[in-house]
């Protein structure tokens, strides 16, 4: 038993040992319970404190209810925003502000969170502020709950006037400008990313007779467009992802299948965030446009056709007058070369003056109308400015020496000038401003007058002014003067002739020079036309040629030709110049005789006319190119009635080298064919004795031809026969050949070849080889010879069938 | 370990084996209370290995049965004192599957210092749970007792598997099964 009770006291005395311990621990532990509830406490204060800041600065209404929704407490901001102090809100309900208009709404609201205890609301509705205003509050409300039921509330309320303004600003904006676009007959469409459309506006249904109901979700393109359009609008999705927008147009089906035409302005469409969100369309029906622009093309074309019809009517015209023209002309400088009358000398003048007016005429006709069909083709060249106006001058000046006229040139620049320009159009406006001058003034004096206005290193602008002491106009015809086809009046041109066509050519050729013309006159007191040419400063300096007396110096004795010519006073004209030059010349009176010539033998120079029966001179021009033959390289010269641009450039294509426009001056037929006549080195320069076949034939021409005709018929084959013998070295048949020729030359008036073909027969009877050397020395010679009497030959058939 | 464990083991020594044993038990350990335990102390778990090694000594019961027979014990004791942890349960795996999430975390609310074992548990199927015991203390039969205490308390006749995954018994996988 003693040892149950000494276990039970060692129990015992564990047991309040223990306890003890529990003691200590549980001091322990409600101390530090005490310690942490003073800091909590602290804590508690701090953030008290810090949200009672937070509350009281805060731009929005805070406030708590009661389980009833009355104000308990609201923040200092709410007298800024609502009028009223937070000791004023006390005890109102949290709604009491509510405008009329929204107190059924806010009241059902809130009346379905104290129903079903929704936790937190957000409501947007507008209230009435102490002083009347309206303010929009957006309101958060807490409801605070304990044990299912509500013991009251927290609210936070936020001042959204400005942004409900502005929203309603935006929606009345965005409703004015659809409905402006809408009154713009313009259709809106939006597709989304992938081209289906998410919004069709009203004007779009109407325009494509869809309504909205059956384009939503569709792509657009598939319904009311073909493959063409289609795959136009699709490429255009990649054009808006990449944000880029464009205006195109688009052929259409409506839904009753007609036709449309769509202009559309499409542009990406992007959310607030500023994502890519599809594409927005405003579509523009242009149909009507697009079939008056069709109609005005069409109108367009018949009109350029009816145009290109009045030019070649203008330039047929011309060549039909200008071919008698020419005759006419031709013809009257032949006449003023034979012996006539002081009489008939001036009926001649008379002529001369009256076809040349006429061909200037035909001219100026010619010229307007391709200026105004705007083909006028410009050829800059360096051009000595003051060269060419004095040239200008002394022309008018000669003429006008009859009158008591004065005619000058007043060049005020210091130096040379040299520009690029067009020569021809230079001298057709000066020429032109001149002729005006001059055909206006009776007496006194024209005036150019030349003075720089601008010049810099590559440019130079002058002032040309045109002075006459004419008879002047007044100021309602110098209105006028640069129409076509007017003069200062009715009268005038009767009295001065004309066509009224000179200054309105000068004006159009300054303008297209970059240029302006004005005039300035008095009736009675002279004209003075004052004109503004920019010009570009030439870099090359001009050739000097030697143009001036070319006429008198160059020489063309000797040159072959082959002229081709269907026109038998115009082969008379050409015929009587070559006689005068001294050509050798071969005539062909349609193109394929001229083929056949110059497939004969070498020309320095071929003239084509080129309307000629047959074949055409570009057919010939084309065929001497293409085709092996003597001249293929040989100059061909196109001889042309028609004065339009578009032939040089089809005889250029053609192959040929130039271009006369007929009536030509003996002076221009000579300026041309010295171009291509630089006297041959290796030509013969032996001539016909002309004087000793007419001392010789006596004037007996049927005996001359006789013995020239069979000369040619035996000589030229034996020349053949000769040449073969000498490329085969056949000293013997070269020998007999030599001697049978050898009496034969002097008879057609060329003794002179009988010395060295005499030698040639010696040299080749001895089997010498110099009889090679010889020959070539004498080859040249003996074609001269043949050439010659051909040429003379035809000249007597010329002549035979004149006299027929 | 918590107080709690060593008073209610004296308890029961008490209980089931008398004053002089649970007095002879102490007496012949060498421990660093003295052996005056208080349930809110906590206590160097050496001392309860003493305890119970001299308890399966005096009584002739191996360690491993006296441990399972304090866990089904402590189960009701846990029960009487903390009624809170049986709202809410049915059945004894939800309540077993709740002890890491649920009891733990209370324990370790009241006990900061408490160093309690870990358990995976995975639910195999309707009539499985795994529970793997982790714990350096290696008291997987003081588990096993508290797991059989609280399938009896549920009514719900259930055989336990029991496996160690480690050399030392530091990890052991339960397996438990509904019996049909």
């Amino acid at each position: 038993m003693s040892e149950e009770l000494e276990a039970l006291k060692r129990i015992l005395s564990r047991e309040r040992k223990a306890r003890k311990a529990s003691e200590k621990i549980l001091e322990e532990k409600s101390l530090e319970l005490y310690q942490a509830n003073e800091k909590l406490k602290s804590l508690y204060a701090t953030l008290e404190n810090r949200y009672q800041k937070i509350v009281e600065q805060a731009n929005d209404i805070i406030y708590r209810g009661d389980q009833n929704g009355k104000c308990i407490f609201a923040n200092p901001v709410s007298e800024k925003i609502l009028g009223y102090t937070p000791d004023e809100l006390k005890g109102q309900h949290f709604t009491f502000l509510v405008i009329p208009e929204d107190q059924e709404e806010v009241a059902q609201f809130y009346k379905k969170q104290w129903k079903e205890l929704i936790e937190t609301s957000y409501k947007e509705f507008r209230v009435q502020n102490k002083a009347g205003e309206i303010v929009w509050l957006g309101q958060n409300v807490s409801l605070i709950i304990e044990d299912k039921k509500i013991v009251g509330l927290s609210g936070v309320a936020r001042d959204i006037t400005k942004q409900k303004q502005a929203e309603v600003a935006l929606k009345r904006s965005e409703i004015k400008y659809r409905r402006v676009i809408e009154n713009m007959r313009l259709g809106l469409l939006e597709v989304d990313t992938k081209g289906k459309v998410v919004k069709a506006y009203d004007q779009f249904c109407e325009m494509v007779g869809y309504s909205e109901e059956e384009l939503l979700g569709k792509n657009p393109a598939e319904i009311i467009t073909d493959n063409i359009s289609k795959k136009l609008i699709e490429n255009k999705h990649d054009l808006r992802e990449k944000g880029l927008s464009d205006v195109y147009e688009v052929k259409c089906k409506r839904k009753d299948g007609q036709t449309i035409w769509l202009l559309i302005s499409g542009a990406p469409r992007f959310d607030s965030k500023g994502k890519y969100v599809g594409s927005m369309g405003i579509h523009m029906d242009i149909t009507d446009q697009k079939r008056l622009l069709s109609q005005l093309e069409s109108a367009r074309n018949i009109a350029e056709e009816s145009s290109k019809a009045k030019e070649q009517f203008l330039a047929h015209m011309s060549h039909e007058i200008r071919t008698p023209l020419n005759a006419v002309i031709g013809m009257t400088h032949l006449l003023e070369d034979t012996p006539i009358n002081d009489e008939q000398h001036d009926y001649l003048q008379t002529i001369k003056y009256s076809s040349e007016h006429l061909l200037n005429m035909v001219s100026d006709i010619l010229d307007i109308s391709k200026i105004e069909s705007g083909e006028i083709e410009f050829q800059q060249a360096a051009t000595d400015l003051e060269e060419l106006l004095q040239a200008q001058v002394n022309t008018y000046a000669l003429r006008a020496k009859n009158k008591a006229l004065e005619v000058k040139l007043e060049w005020n620049l210091d130096e040379k000038v040299i520009v690029e320009s067009d020569v021809k159009f230079l001298n057709q406006i000066f020429g032109n401003l001149l002729s005006n001058a001059e055909k206006f003034t009776s007496k006194g004096y024209i005036k150019l007058k030349v003075d720089p206005i601008a010049e810099d290193e590559q440019t130079i602008n002058l002032m040309f002014k045109v002075e006459d002491s004419g008879i002047g106009m007044t100021e309602a015809q110098s209105n006028h003067i640069f129409e076509s086809f007017k003069q200062a009046d009715y009268e005038t041109s009767i009295k001065y002739g004309g066509t009224g066509l000179g200054l309105s050519i000068a004006k159009h050729l300054i303008e297209h020079l970059g240029g302006e013309i004005h005039v300035k006159s008095k009736l009675n007191h002279g004209t003075t036309f004052q004109i503004e040419l920019p010009f570009f400063k030439s870099k090359n300096t001009i050739e000097q040629s030697v143009k001036q007396n070319l006429e008198n110096e160059i020489s063309l004795k000797g040159m072959s030709v082959l002229i081709a010519e269907d026109n038998p006073i115009n082969q008379k004209f050409i015929i009587k110049l070559f006689d005068k030059f001294q050509l050798e010349y071969q005539l062909a009176e349609d193109g394929l005789k001229a083929w056949n010539l110059i497939k004969a033998r070498k020309y320095d120079a071929v003239i084509l006319d080129l309307l000629m029966p047959e074949m055409d001179g570009y057919e010939v021009a084309t065929l001497c190119r293409s085709e092996p033959n003597p001249n293929q390289d040989s100059p061909i010269i196109a001889l042309t009635a028609s004065a339009l641009l578009d032939d040089r450039k089809k005889v250029l294509n053609s192959g040929m080298n130039e271009h006369l426009t007929k009536p030509f001056s003996p002076i221009q037929l000579k300026r041309t064919l010295a171009k291509y006549f630089h006297g041959q080195e290796n030509a013969s320069s032996l001539k016909m004795d002309v004087n000793y076949l007419n001392d010789f034939y006596q004037g007996d021409l049927e005996f001359e031809k006789e013995m020239m005709q069979l000369f040619l018929e035996n000589s030229a084959n034996d020349l053949k026969t000769l040449e073969k013998a000498v490329s085969n070295k056949d000293f013997d048949m070269i020998y007999q050949l030599a001697h049978k020729m050898k009496p034969s030359f002097t008879l057609v008036g060329f003794s002179a070849l009988e010395v060295p073909i005499e030698k040639l027969e010696q040299y080749a009877k001895q089997q010498k080889n110099e009889t090679f050397e010889q020959f070539k020395s004498i080859h040249n010679d003996l074609k001269q010879c043949f050439v010659s009497v051909e040429s003379r030959l035809n000249s007597f058939t010329q002549k035979e069938k004149d006299n027929r | 370990m918590k107080g709690i464990v060593f008073t209610e083991f004296l308890e029961m020594v008490e209980d089931k084996f008398g004053l002089l044993t649970l007095d002879k038990i102490v007496e012949n350990s060498d421990l660093e209370s003295g052996g005056a335990y208080t349930a809110v102390g906590t206590y160097n778990h050496s001392e309860m290995v003493q305890l119970v090694s001299n308890l399966s000594e005096e009584v002739d019961i191996p360690i491993v049965d006296l441990l399972e027979i304090y866990g089904k014990h402590f189960f009701t004791i846990l029960h009487n004192s903390y009624p809170s942890f049986f709202e809410e349960v049915n059945g004894a795996f939800d309540f077993l599957g709740s002890i890491e999430n649920h009891i733990h975390v209370e324990v370790l609310k009241l006990y900061p210092d408490a160093e309690l074992p870990s358990f995976d548990i995975k639910q195999l199927n309707e009539n499985q749970l795994e529970m793997v015991y982790r714990s350096e203390r290696k008291l997987a039969a003081f588990a096993k007792g508290l797991i059989q205490g609280a399938t009896e308390y549920f009514n719900e006749p259930i055989s336990i598997k029991m496996e160690t995954l480690d050399s030392e018994g530091a990890v052991v996988k339960f397996t438990l099964t509904k019996d049909e």
